[in-house]
C-alpha cells in the first residue's frame, strides 16, 4: 500500500484538481483533497497516454472512451506504477479488433480502383483516342518521332538517321495506301542496327533498317507494315499514351509521392501498360493477317523474320510481364494458323533491292 | 507578457523514427506512412508544452488510412470526371487547349487549398491540452472559395492582391480556431499585410517589367536563347555574369519572401486573442534566415557528396558509377527528410516556442471541453496530394 498525490483532470474542462491516490494491490483509489471519492482505477486497465513515454511523468487513463486523466510526477509513485501496471505502455484491445474491417475496406477500395484502372482505363483511353482530333494526334506523333530520331542520330554518331530513296519511298507509300483506304499514314525508315518497328500517334510508322536487313523476303517487311498499320487504324498508340497518363495519375495517388512511390508507380505503370499493349499486339497480328489476305500477299515470310529477331533477343526475360510483345512462339503459331494468305509479291524486284540498300545509299 | 511554450524535442528519437519510417515505407510500398506519420506526430506534439503541460496527439493510423481510402475513391472519380470533361471540351474545340490547362491548374490549386483546410481541421481536432481538444470550425469549401477568388485576382494583378488574399486566409482560419468551447479571436487588417509584403511584390514587379522592357528594347533574351541553342560560346564570361545575376536575384527574392513570411506570422499572432489573453510573437527574421541558410548549405554539401561519388564511380568505370549512384540515391532518400527535420523544422519549432508570449497564461486552464463534432477520419485528400507532408 502506498500513498501519493496526483493532478486529476475530469475530462470535461481543462481545470484540474489535486487528488490523493492510494495504490492497492489491484487498483488506484482516487480521492479529492476534501476527501470525497473520485473513483477506483484498476491497475491492469491503466495506460500511459504519453507515447512514447516521457521521463518524469505519467499521464494515466482508464478507458478509451473516458477522457479523465491522472498526471503523476512523484518519482517513487512513477517507479511503483511502472513496475506494477503490466499494460501501461500497451495498446487497448478495442483498437486491435477493428483490423478485419480495416483490411476489408482497404481490399474493397483497392479492388474498385484496380477495376477502374484495369477495365475502365482501356475503354476510356480507347474512347478518348477515337475523339482526339487528327491535328492533335499529328502533333503528338511528330513530337515522339522527333525524339526517336534524335536518339537514333546520337547513336549513329550524329550522322543523319533518316534513309530515303525515291523508288523505295514510293513503294512503301503505295503498300501502306493499299491497307489504309485513304486514312493518312506515313512510313519513315531510319538507320539503326536494331530490328524494330513502331506505330506512333497520327499514323506515323517508323521502321528501323535492322529489320529490313533481317528480312529475307519482301513480303516479310510487308507483313510488318500490315501489323504496324493495324495499330494505326485502331489508334493503339494514342490509346496507350492516354492510358499510361491516366494510370500514372492514379498510381501516384495510391502510393503517395513521399516514400519513393513515384519509382514504384513507374514500374507498376510499365507492367500495366505492357499488359494492355500485349492485347493490342494480338489484335494487330489478327488484323495484319486480314490485310495481307485482302491484298493477296502471303504473311508466311513474316515467320522466319520473327524467329530471326527472337534469336537476336536474349531468351525469356525474367520480367517477362513487362515485355510488351506476346511471346514470339505464340505469334508464330497465330501466323502459321492463318496458312498461305496470298500469292503475290507486294514489291517488284527492283523496288525490294532499292529498299534493301536505301540506308547504305542515303546516309 | 511572458513566454509560455516549451519544446523539449529529442533529436535522436526524431532521427531514428524518420529512418524507421523510411525503411518500413520502402518495404511496404509506402503503405507504412500512415503509421509512421502517427508515431512521429506523437513525438512532436508531446514535445510541446504550454505552461508545463504537454500537448497530446490523439490521431490514429487507422483514421489516416480510412481517410486515404475515401480520398482515393473520390479523387479517382473526380479527377476522372473533371479531367474527362475538360479533355472532351478541348477535343470538340481544340482552340481551348490553353484554357483547359489553365482550368486544370485552377482545379488542382482549389483542391490543394481544400485539402489544407481539412488537414488543419483533422490535426487540431486530434490535439488536446489538459484533456480538452482544439478545433477548426468553418467550412473548407467556403475557405477554398475565398482563397481561390483572391488567388486568381493576385495572379491577374501580378501579385498586388496577394496581401489581401493572405489577410482573408488569416481572418477565416484564425477566427474559426477553437480550444474547447472557446474560439480564438483575430482582428488583423489588410493594410498591415500590404506593409509587410510590398517590398517582395515590388521586387518581383521590377524584375518582371524590367526584364520585359529590356527584352523589348534589346531582344537580349531572344539573343541569349539563340546563342545557347546554336553556338558554342567563346567567352563564357557574359554567361557567367548572367547566371550569377540570376542567382543573386533569386537570393534577394528569397530573403524578401522569408522576411515577409516571418513578419506576417508575428503580426497574426499579435492580433490574436483567446478569452482575455493577448499573444505576441517576436521571431527575429535574421534567425530564420540563418536556419534557412544552414539547411541550404547542408543540402548543397549533400548534393556535392553525391556528385563526388558519381565522379569517383565515373573514374572507376560504368558499373562502379551505377553502384555509387544507387548508394547515393538511397542515402539521399533516407536522409533528405531527416535533414529537413533536424536542421529546419525542429530549430524553427524551438525558435517559435521561444518567441511567442502571452499576457495571461491561466486562460488555458479554465476552458470547458466542447461537444463540437470532430471529423471521424482524416487528411486523405491532403495525403494523396502530398500537402503538408509530415
Amino acid at each position: 500500500m502506498a500513498y501519493f498525490t496526483g493532478e486529476y483532470f475530469d475530462g470535461k474542462s481543462s481545470r484540474s484538481e489535486d487528488a490523493d491516490v492510494q495504490l492497492t494491490s489491484q487498483s488506484l483509489l482516487l480521492r479529492s483533497t476534501n476527501n470525497s471519492p473520485i473513483g477506483e482505477w484498476e491497475l491492469d486497465r491503466l495506460r500511459d497516454e504519453y507515447s512514447p513515454p516521457v521521463e518524469g511523468a505519467i499521464l494515466l487513463s482508464l478507458a478509451a472512451d473516458n477522457s479523465a486523466r491522472l498526471k503523476i510526477t512523484d518519482p517513487d509513485a512513477l517507479f511503483e506504477l511502472r513496475t506494477r501496471c503490466p499494460k501501461l505502455t500497451q495498446k487497448r484491445k478495442a483498437e486491435k479488433r477493428e483490423w478485419p474491417k480495416l483490411v476489408a475496406a482497404a481490399a474493397g477500395t483497392l479492388v474498385v480502383v484496380a477495376g477502374l484502372v484495369y477495365y475502365g482505363m482501356p475503354v476510356i483511353a480507347g474512347a478518348v483516342a477515337e475523339i482526339i482530333p487528327e491535328t492533335t494526334r499529328q502533333n503528338l506523333g511528330q513530337a515522339v518521332e522527333e525524339r526517336i530520331l534524335m536518339q537514333v542520330t546520337k547513336s549513329n554518331k550524329n550522322k543523319n538517321a533518316v534513309c530515303s530513296s525515291v523508288t523505295a519511298d514510293l513503294a512503301l507509300s503505295r503498300v501502306i495506301s493499299q491497307f489504309s483506304n485513304g486514312e493518312p499514314a506515313s512510313v519513315l525508315v531510319v538507320k539503326s542496327k536494331i530490328a524494330n518497328a513502331f506505330a506512333l500517334p497520327g499514323g506515323r510508322i517508323i521502321i528501323f533498317s535492322g529489320l529490313i536487313d533481317k528480312a529475307a523476303d519482301a513480303n516479310a517487311l510487308v507483313g510488318v507494315l500490315a501489323h504496324e498499320f493495324a495499330h494505326v487504324e485502331a489508334r493503339h498508340p494514342t490509346s496507350l499514351l492516354v492510358a499510361n497518363l491516366g494510370m500514372a495519375a492514379v498510381l501516384s495517388i495510391v502510393l503517395g509521392d513521399v516514400t519513393g512511390g513515384t519509382l514504384i508507380a513507374g514500374a507498376g505503370q510499365m507492367a500495366l501498360g505492357a499488359s494492355y499493349s500485349r492485347d493490342f499486339e494480338r489484335a494487330a497480328d489478327q488484323r495484319a493477317i486480314e490485310f495481307m489476305r485482302q491484298n493477296n500477299y502471303d504473311v508466311g515470310p513474316l515467320i522466319p523474320l520473327l524467329k530471326k529477331i527472337q534469336k537476336s533477343v536474349p531468351e525469356k526475360n525474367v520480367l517477362s510481364f513487362m515485355v510488351s510483345h506476346p511471346d514470339i512462339d505464340s505469334r508464330v503459331e497465330t501466323l502459321k494458323a492463318a496458312g498461305v494468305t496470298g500469292t503475290q509479291q507486294a514489291f517488284t524486284e527492283r523496288e525490294w533491292q532499292e529498299i534493301k540498300v536505301m540506308c547504305t545509299k542515303s546516309v | 507578457m511572458q513566454s509560455f511554450l516549451t519544446c523539449d524535442i529529442t533529436r535522436s528519437k526524431v532521427l531514428s523514427r524518420i529512418l524507421l519510417n523510411k525503411v518500413f515505407g520502402l518495404l511496404t510500398l509506402g503503405f507504412y506512412r500512415f503509421w509512421g506519420k502517427t508515431h512521429l506526430r506523437r513525438l512532436i506534439w508531446q514535445a510541446v508544452g504550454i505552461n508545463g503541460d504537454r500537448l497530446t496527439y490523439h490521431g490514429t493510423a487507422k483514421e489516416l488510412f480510412v481517410g486515404f481510402l475515401l480520398a482515393l475513391l473520390v479523387m479517382t472519380v473526380l479527377l476522372g470526371l473533371v479531367g474527362g470533361a475538360l479533355k472532351f471540351a478541348t477535343i470538340s474545340a481544340p482552340e481551348l487547349i490553353g484554357i483547359e490547362q489553365l482550368l486544370n491548374i485552377v482545379f488542382l490549386a482549389a483542391f490543394w487549398q481544400f485539402a489544407r483546410y481539412r488537414l488543419w481541421r483533422y490535426r487540431l481536432s486530434r490535439t488536446s491540452y489538459r484533456t480538452v481538444r482544439f478545433f477548426q470550425k468553418g467550412s473548407a469549401l467556403a475557405y477554398t472559395g475565398k482563397v481561390m477568388l483572391w488567388g486568381i485576382i493576385s495572379v491577374i494583378t501580378l501579385g498586388w492582391a496577394y496581401p489581401k488574399m493572405r489577410a482573408v486566409q488569416a481572418d477565416y482560419q484564425l477566427n474559426n480556431m477553437a480550444f474547447g468551447n472557446q474560439t480564438f479571436e483575430y482582428r488583423g487588417e489588410t493594410r498591415a499585410f500590404y506593409s509587410i509584403y510590398w517590398p517582395f511584390i515590388l521586387f518581383l514587379n521590377v524584375m518582371f517589367w524590367g526584364g520585359n522592357i529590356l527584352n523589348f528594347a534589346t531582344d537580349i533574351f531572344t539573343d541569349i536563347a539563340a546563342v545557347g541553342a546554336t553556338v558554342k560560346i567563346d567567352s563564357p564570361d557574359a554567361v557567367r555574369y548572367f547566371i550569377g545575376f540570376l542567382i543573386l536575384m533569386f537570393a534577394v527574392a528569397g530573403i524578401l519572401y522569408v522576411s515577409a513570411k516571418v513578419k506576417e506570422f508575428n503580426y497574426k499572432v499579435g492580433q490574436t486573442k483567446f478569452l482575455n489573453a493577448h499573444f505576441a510573437a517576436n521571431i527575429p527574421v535574421l534567425n530564420v534566415l540563418k536556419i534557412g541558410s544552414l539547411m541550404g548549405i547542408i543540402n548543397i554539401l549533400f548534393l556535392v557528396l553525391i556528385f563526388v561519388l558519381a565522379y569517383v564511380g565515373f573514374v572507376g568505370g560504368v558499373e562502379a558509377i551505377q553502384v555509387y549512384l544507387v548508394i547515393g540515391f538511397i542515402a539521399y532518400f533516407l536522409l533528405v527528410d531527416a535533414i529537413k527535420y533536424l536542421f529546419l523544422f525542429i530549430p524553427m519549432l524551438k525558435l517559435a516556442c521561444r518567441s511567442i508570449a502571452i499576457d495571461n497564461v491561466d486562460v488555458f486552464g479554465e476552458v470547458a471541453a466542447s461537444t463540437h463534432e470532430a471529423p471521424s477520419y482524416g487528411e486523405g485528400i491532403a495525403d494523396a496530394l502530398d500537402v503538408g507532408a509530415f
